[in-house]
């Protein structure tokens, strides 16, 4: 098999010292912000994007990838000690790892954590090598008005399966689209949006967008809830391992929730929300415990955190064979990727074979390497759960600016960058998704230019996008995914509202 | 050590640690805040959106609003965020979302308004600050003054990591990075 011969010389070149040393500190740098509370994977990523600079490609991407996975591991410390989970993806393995830990078995839910991560990182990584080349093979074939339904599939889904509300998802998507179409169109370039701002007219470099939104619309919130919040770290005490009947329980959850992440991971539907919930309620369904649920059962960790964790390598399949993120995290990888003039699609297997492999075969390593960094160094990890808040915020604010300043050394720019974090801030309070906005605005031009292309080649034909199969195939499932599951998506955000609100009860109740 | 209590974040803030009152208001959704900010928020969004509507319009009839025409896209995303807008308006007004409505009064009790204002306030004197007063002095100063509006009382911490922080980003951007940070008015003595 040519996969195996190709994934060969991916370690091969992993296994440089170079590429080695990326990895740890991809993977490091990542578990570092997803225990910090309030940072997470896509701001980092849009902080260290400018520095990316003098890096080869598959080096930064290599640390970028490292970053993400990483984070996934480092966030399950927060979830269970501090009850705070950074983002939509660990809050399901809060629900039972907060209560473990109060109950001085916060050691061996860290382990189910930071094991299952592994178990399910490398089954996804596997699918990854496996599927990703038949996907791209798929994709050869499809042209413009495929493209055109696809992005439109990823748009829909993003904004319908995450969040609570499709209207304000929506919203969020159309300002996306929005500051996307900011400066000259690119064929005829008439000025668009611009308002007569010279400063506009190369557009609105979405690194500013993400910065805004995600670094300085999160520390300004961080900042604002200081004073009326209290929060409770629960000191780790005893082993950090699983005993035998704990081992018994975990290895299923482990195995199912990790095809669940990376099945659900891949499909367009937008990361780790909906995998993590399914998990929880597959296994609280059908263990013999079911009792437990919600007061610390062992099964409630391990089945969302494998979710968590595998829902990245499937993120990455239509990532790298079609050019397509489905979260904020990937879309930044993918400006990263365009940054060095790469465009991931289905050519990416045959024009960067080298660029590919290498770093899926880096997935492997830095999975074992998280493992070696997570059980053994735990305690390490948990220190940097006291760094003072109102410091820790005012840092990210201060990168903020930087990361800016370092791109233009324009104050526009920096003053463009601060009002976007003041509506990132007043969307955290009035609950609109930020994800949809980051993507709208990456994909938002790559729509238009198929969309323009399927006309062109049509001559201003719109009946194209209703004759070919496949693409009128993936409207229809758009068409679907926006009707049926409200049903859906309110099951699964009904009952994970529920299940937080019934914690927060049982919280209030036990604490006077 | 106070470190530890100064402060929270996450999903789940709010309404773990809300009074009574507050926790009440929310149930019933009758915070003041939490009916007025939404609505609020849907008429600037509305406003927001006839701008990016009517430049649309302008921008279709100087290109043309044809398959191949600039003016197509713009068009598309400017009446969407009408609609979307509007819908927002009347989910807020007319058919109150009450699921929002909680949420919203949950978040707008945990926010303290004036540290939200005067830290947005410092972070904008601070980007004016950067050019004449030069990265090391106006980053110190911000980090002095941002931890003090958010409550942090350990002075001396705060004003040792910010002249750290601030004299290593600056002496590592130019010397190892070869990115001009501006010197201001310490550009003789760095």
């Amino acid at each position: 098999m040519d996969i195996f011969i190709d994934l060969a010389n991916g370690f091969a070149n992993a296994f440089s010292l170079q590429y080695l040393l990326f990895a740890a500190i991809g993977v490091t740098v990542g578990t570092l912000v997803g225990v910090l509370p309030g940072i997470g994977p896509a701001l980092t990523l849009a902080l260290l994007l400018p520095l990316t600079y003098g890096f080869d490609p598959i080096g930064a991407l290599i640390i970028f990838a490292g970053i993400y996975y990483g984070s996934l591991y480092g966030g399950a410390i927060t979830s269970i000690l501090l009850n705070t989970p950074g983002e939509a993806g660990s809050v399901a393995t809060a629900i039972d790892g907060y209560p473990m830990a109060k109950s001085g078995r916060g050691g061996p839910a860290l382990a189910t954590a930071v094991m299952g991560s592994f178990t399910a990182g490398i089954i996804s990584t596997l699918g990854l090598t496996f599927l990703a080349p038949l996907v791209a093979a798929l994709a050869r074939n499809f042209q413009a008005t495929d493209y055109f339904a696809l992005m439109v599939l990823a748009f829909v889904s993003v904004t319908a399966l995450v969040g609570s509300s499709i209207i304000r998802g929506m919203i969020s998507l159309f300002a996306g689209l929005f500051i996307g179409l900011i400066g000259l169109d690119f064929l005829t370039g008439q000025q668009r949006f611009t308002f007569g701002s010279p400063q506009l007219l190369s557009g609105v470099d979405i690194i500013i967008v993400v910065i805004g939104l995600f670094a300085i619309g999160e520390a300004l919130y961080g900042l604002a809830v200081l004073r009326k919040a209290k929060e409770e770290s629960i000191a780790l005490k005893g082993r950090i391992w699983l005993n035998k009947a704990e081992r018994k329980r975990v290895w299923k959850p482990w195995l199912r929730g990790g095809l669940l992440g990376f099945i659900f991971g891949s499909m367009p539907t937008g990361g780790s929300e909906v995998p993590t919930f399914l998990s929880y309620n597959t296994e609280k369904r059908i263990s013999k415990h079911s009792e437990e649920f919600g007061k610390g059962a062992i099964e409630g960790v391990a089945g969302p955190e494998a979710a968590n964790n595998a829902s990245f390598s499937g993120v990455m399949v239509p990532l790298l064979t079609l050019g397509i993120p489905t979260s904020a995290t990937a879309a930044i990888i993918l400006s990263a990727f365009q940054i060095y003039n790469i465009q991931p699609g289905p050519q990416l297997f045959d024009n960067s074979p080298e660029l590919v492999w290498t770093l899926i075969a880096s997935l492997f390593i830095g999975n074992i390497m998280l493992i070696l960094i997570n059980l053994p160094l735990v305690r390490l990890w948990i220190k940097i759960l006291d760094i003072p808040r109102a410091l820790l915020y005012t840092m990210i604010l201060v990168f903020g600016i930087l990361g800016v300043y370092s791109l233009s050394a324009s104050l526009i720019e920096v003053l463009i960058a601060c009002a976007i974090g003041i509506v990132g801030f007043f969307m955290r309070v009035y609950d609109f998704p930020v994800a949809p906005a980051i993507i709208g605005a990456i994909l938002g031009p790559m729509v238009e230019t198929q969309l323009r292309r399927a006309l062109t080649i049509s001559q201003g034909d719109f009946s194209v996008f209703f004759t070919r199969p496949l693409t009128v195939a993936l409207l229809l499932l758009s068409v679907a995914i926006l009707v049926v599951p409200p049903l859906l998506s309110k099951y699964i955000g009904r009952s994970s509202k529920q299940l937080v609100a019934d914690q927060q009860d049982q919280q209030n109740r036990m604490s006077p | 050590m106070t470190y530890v209590t100064e402060g929270n974040h996450g999903a789940v803030p709010a309404a773990e640690h809300n009074d009574a009152v507050a926790a009440g208001q929310t149930r019933a959704g009758l915070s003041g805040h939490g009916r007025f900010g939404p609505v609020i928020a849907a008429v600037i969004i509305l406003l927001g959106a006839g701008v990016v509507l009517f430049d649309a319009v302008r921008i279709g009839i100087a290109g043309g609003f044809g398959p191949q025409q600039p003016g197509l896209v713009p068009i598309v995303v400017g009446v969407g965020l009408v609609v979307l807008a509007l819908a927002f308006l009347v989910r807020t007004t007319l058919v109150p979302d009450q699921d929002l409505a909680a949420k919203a009064s949950s978040a707008q009790e945990a926010v303290h308004w004036r540290t939200l204002w005067t830290v947005a306030f410092a972070l904008i004197v601070y980007a004016f600050a950067l050019t004449p007063l030069g990265y090391v002095l106006a980053t110190a100063l911000f980090i002095v003054a941002a931890t003090a509006l958010a409550g942090s009382r350990a002075w001396i911490r705060n004003v040792l990591v910010g002249v750290l922080f601030a004299l290593v980003v600056y002496l590592g951007f130019t010397y190892l990075l070869g990115v001009r940070l501006p010197g201001g008015i310490l550009e003789g003595v760095l």
